[in-house]
């Protein structure tokens, strides 16, 4: 060949012998990566998923991963010690991604910036941010490179249930509006349950669009979601515990012998949450969601219950005493949403399965409800007594004012059941009557209504106020325009009873 | 003059026909340009601003630092290595001069690539601010894009007092058990308590600071000042879990207290032992140019504020250009320090020697944490005593304490004018800063080791075999 010719096409040659030999190498990489794990030659995983910069960076730094990843930490923690946070994310990120099967380091990273800097930041939305950041390193990356570890998934759970599901933080009650704002932007406005049928119907196009954004913003399978909520829901969706159970639930599918209690536990842990405020109520005046109990979850959280009082045998006694506790909740709040009869069904089951949880164990449902609500007042403190009536009547107003109606007639129906009771007692004694008998019902309703009207003492906000006005068809002096018979069928706000 | 000159030109053509600084140009606009695409920052634009500054910054000090140190640890011991030096000194050209040209090429080349980074760190800044919404802008322009001037409450001589309070207790004792007394130790816890009760806001009673903005009064005038604060709770469950930190319901009141422009925050949650900043809307200052600030909490314990880091008003002093242009010229003393250092060194040593010297000096520099913490804790071999904590004294450590107290004593003259952190976080870079480090770095340092190295250079024998392999 002429040399000229041999000379022009060496280099040539050279790069599609490189890019031969590049493509065969990856054909056979993941051959040789199960081979490694099969034959025990390696202590560490090949790493999946990761992006080119990523696996090129793994690879190339080989030993020397461990010890940039201490500088990182060490520069890490020292920015934190004085307070500058701006490098944070960079630096979590490099730490994980050198030591991206170490479970420590993303539990500790995402722990830090959900908890520590979070706290440290005055303002609400930046501690937010901070929540949101520890979430997403552990469940948009954490979880992609180790998809099967079940501390991540515990952990994880733990961020929706304690950081944003329970009130240590100050801003507890921002990042959960700031969580369900999100959360309805992708779920729809309308609080609730999801209906999976409709979501599920093929020609829902809007249904399919979110499916698609839980999968691949939230991490969210739109099944697993199905199946959570039919084995322990119905949840709210929109609120940390229903997410706080998904991951623990969906942790126990990889969760060793070991594991599996923990995971229970956060599952059981947070159910009772779920129920003592999983429902959500928009108030429309103040532009911000309130917590409710969420009474649909009642029969799913005892069946969880009994569940662990069956799994956990060396934990019984305490199980037992917190599913008692439990139960006389669920008497407690089914009575006051004015749904007797499920009250009196749970009340029942409550008598049957734990007998001391009645006492005395005469005391009809009503009797025991009101014994339960006014059982630190003594008989003789009328003060005590008409101020428990006061804030359940105080209460009624409230909902009323924001639009839950039953909780509203509930609360009213509650308050005069207090009145009535302590009435009751003094009967026949006319010497009692004057010195610690109560007003009448209707005169305490009057003055406790007075105080929400008047500016000056209502704690309601001014568009509130003017929405109780109008739910009690009250007009207003200053603006007789709006005067409205209410916007819902009038309800017996009184009860017709004989004082 | 003119013989400096001409070395200076013949160093900065080899520079430029080994292309190094076409390739130290493209690695610096690459970085800088690069680096914001991705790095990842807080989701703040002041978090992204400073991320982006002492990211892009410390990559081009980072990048001419090691270039200059290769460049200048090379440039002489590698001519004589490869004897083309033998044949420069044999020209009727002085060695001082053969030095200074080194440095001064050395220099210039620096000094054009770090002017054009820095006009391209600085056009990214402006640009990426531009882009932000005009409310955004304000607020970066008061707080970070800015020089800003700090002020703190005059600080009251707590320690006379304490030696008076100390004095009145004395006298009231008797002769025979004041002699029984370790004076020492009471008149420490003396000056501690009354320090202390300056410090300390109590549970359910307000604070007050007055600082004096008299002379920056005008440029405060209708812009907002931030207050930047810090106290501590000193809660006995943070010394065994730092990270543990409680936070406190607060209120501020700014403003003199009868004026009717008295400003009060909404009610916060703000953490201890951290910093945190707080707007102060334009004018609450007072005719004589006073900030009156009022500190109210749900604390049901003292809270700390201390005379050093407790409480600082930060004002606008200057402009962002000035403040960077006074910042890029210290970063360049630092540049001519390590030019200075590495041809210092290639005078006497041989090119691997002269950069092992050289590198192990700019790690040094970059140790300063490890120094100060062993310099502090006073030992860095001994056993860690794991009740307190803290390193015990081992016996090497009288020799490596002493020595490291002179490294870091060095280190900190050049390293305690640090304009990265001044200019990513909105301080002023002074112009009298800007002279003293020019002083300190470029007179008194790099003078000193410019003698030393052209001395050296001046007495190094030539004609000496040398390895020209």
């Amino acid at each position: 060949m002429d040399e000229n010719l041999r000379h022009r096409l060496y280099k040539p040659a050279l790069w599609a012998l490189t890019i031969v030999l590049l493509i065969v190498s990856s054909t056979t990489q993941t051959r040789l990566n199960h081979q490694r794990r099969d034959l025990g030659l390696t202590r560490l995983e090949p790493l999946e998923n990761a992006p080119p910069a990523l696996a090129f960076t793994t690879v190339a730094l080989g030993g020397f991963r461990g010890l940039i990843a201490n500088i990182l930490w060490v520069r890490a923690m020292k920015l934190q010690e004085d307070d500058k946070f701006f490098e944070m994310v960079q630096l979590s990120d490099w730490i994980t991604k050198l030591q991206p099967h170490f479970n420590d380091v993303w539990i500790f990273q995402a722990w830090n910036m959900a908890y520590n800097v979070s706290v440290k930041l005055k303002d609400f939305d930046q501690r937010w941010r901070w929540v949101r950041r520890g979430i997403e390193l552990l469940r948009d990356e954490g979880l992609m490179y180790n998809p099967s570890e079940t501390l991540l998934f515990r952990e994880l759970a733990w961020l929706y249930q304690h950081k944003m599901g329970q009130n240590m933080d100050d801003a507890h009650n921002y990042y959960k509006n700031a969580w369900a704002n999100e959360m309805s932007e992708v779920l729809g406005e309308e609080a609730g349950p999801i209906d999976y049928d409709d979501w599920l119907d093929p020609e829902n196009e809007l249904a399919k669009e979110r499916i698609e954004e839980l999968k691949e913003v939230y991490k969210l399978d739109f099944s697993l979601m199905k199946e959570v909520d039919e084995m322990y829901g119905p949840l709210e969706w929109r609120l940390p515990e229903a997410h706080a159970i998904y991951w623990a639930y969906k942790g126990l599918q990889y969760a060793k012998r070991e594991d599996l209690v923990t995971l229970r536990r956060v599952i059981y842990q947070t159910m009772e949450l779920a129920f003592e405020r999983g429902r959500l109520i928009w108030n429309e005046a103040a532009e911000v969601y309130e917590l409710g109990p969420n009474i649909e979850m009642i029969a799913s959280c005892n069946r969880a219950f009994e569940d662990q009082i069956e799994t956990e045998e060396d934990q019984k006694v305490n199980i037992k005493r917190a599913h008692r506790n439990f139960l006389r909740m669920a008497v407690e709040q089914l009575f006051l949403h004015n749904r007797e009869t499920a009250a009196k069904k749970w009340f029942d089951f409550m008598k049957e399965t734990y007998p001391e949880a009645v006492n005395p164990p005469y005391l009809t449902l009503d009797q025991y409800v009101v014994e339960r609500v006014t059982e630190s007042v003594k008989d003789s403190a009328v003060d005590q007594i008409k101020s428990v009536i006061e804030s359940y009547i105080g209460r009624s107003y409230y909902n009323l004012a924001i639009g839950q109606y039953d909780q509203a007639e509930g609360y009213k129906a509650f308050a005069m059941r207090c009145w009535k009771r302590h009435q009751a007692k003094l009967e026949g004694i006319d010497s009692a009557q004057g010195r610690v008998g109560l007003p009448p019902f209707s005169r305490i309703d009057q003055e406790v209504l007075n105080r929400m009207l008047d500016p000056k003492q209502t704690g309601l906000n001014p568009v509130s106020l003017q929405r109780l006005k109008s739910e009690l068809g009250i007009v207003d002096e200053n603006n007789p325009e709006e005067e409205n018979a209410g916007n819902r069928e009038q309800t017996n706000d009184s009860p017709d009873v004989e004082e | 003059m003119q013989s400096i000159y001409t070395i200076a030109k013949l160093t900065i053509k080899s520079a430029l026909r080994l292309k190094l600084a076409l390739i130290l140009s493209a690695l610096l606009l690459a970085g800088v340009i690069g680096l914001p695409l991705i790095i990842k920052h807080d989701g703040t634009p002041d978090g992204f601003m400073q991320i982006l500054l002492s990211y892009t910054m410390a990559m081009s000090v980072s990048l001419l630092s090691i270039s200059t140190l290769w460049i200048a640890c090379s440039s002489i011991s590698r001519e004589i290595d490869g004897s083309q030096m033998q044949m420069v000194v044999v020209k009727p050209v002085s060695r001082w001069q053969i030095w200074l040209g080194k440095l001064a090429g050395i220099l210039f080349m620096n000094g054009a690539l770090l002017i054009l980074s820095g006009a391209v760190i600085f056009s990214l800044i402006q640009y990426r601010a531009n882009q932000l919404p005009d409310q955004t802008q304000d607020y970066l322009r008061n707080k970070l894009l800015v020089a800003r001037g700090s002020a703190k409450p005059p600080v009251p001589d707590y320690e006379e007092e304490a030696q008076k309070a100390l004095q009145q207790q004395l006298d009231q004792l008797p002769d025979r058990e004041k002699a029984t007394m370790n004076m020492e130790v009471m008149a420490a816890h003396m000056v501690n308590q009354i320090k202390s009760s300056y410090e300390q806001a109590l549970p359910g009673f307000g604070k007050t600071w007055v600082i004096d903005l008299s002379e920056a009064q005008e440029d405060v005038a209708g812009r907002p000042i931030f207050l930047r604060i810090k106290f501590y709770d000193f809660d006995p469950k943070t010394l065994y879990e730092p990270l543990n930190i409680s936070t406190y319901r607060c209120v501020w009141r700014f403003g003199h207290p009868e004026s009717p422009k008295i400003y009060q925050t909404a009610m916060m949650s703000l953490a201890a032992n951290t910093y945190h900043e707080i707007v102060v809307p334009p004018d609450r200052l007072d005719d004589e140019g006073k900030l009156y600030i009022e500190f109210y909490s749900d604390a049901e314990k003292p809270l700390y504020f201390q005379f050093s880091d407790g409480i600082e008003a930060l004002y606008r002093e200057g402009g962002f250009a000035m403040n960077f242009f006074r910042g890029q010229v210290i970063i360049f003393l630092w540049i001519a320090l390590l030019a200075i250092i590495g041809l210092a060194a290639s005078s006497f040593l041989s090119f691997p020697v002269a950069s092992f010297v050289a590198a192990s000096i700019l790690i040094i520099g970059f140790s300063g944490g490890v120094l100060t913490d062993v310099v502090e804790q006073g030992a860095a071999l001994g056993p860690v005593d794991h009740e307190t904590g803290m390193r015990q004294k081992g016996t090497l450590d009288y020799v490596v304490v002493p020595f490291f107290t002179v490294l870091l004593k060095m280190v900190n003259l050049a390293l305690d004018y640090n304009p990265v952190e001044s200019i990513s976080s909105g301080r002023s870079v002074t112009w009298r800063e800007m002279f003293k480090a020019v002083t300190t770095i470029g007179i008194i340092m790099g003078g000193a080791i410019s003698t030393f190295g052209m001395v050296v250079f001046s007495r190094r024998e030539m004609a000496l075999p040398q390895n020209s392999d």
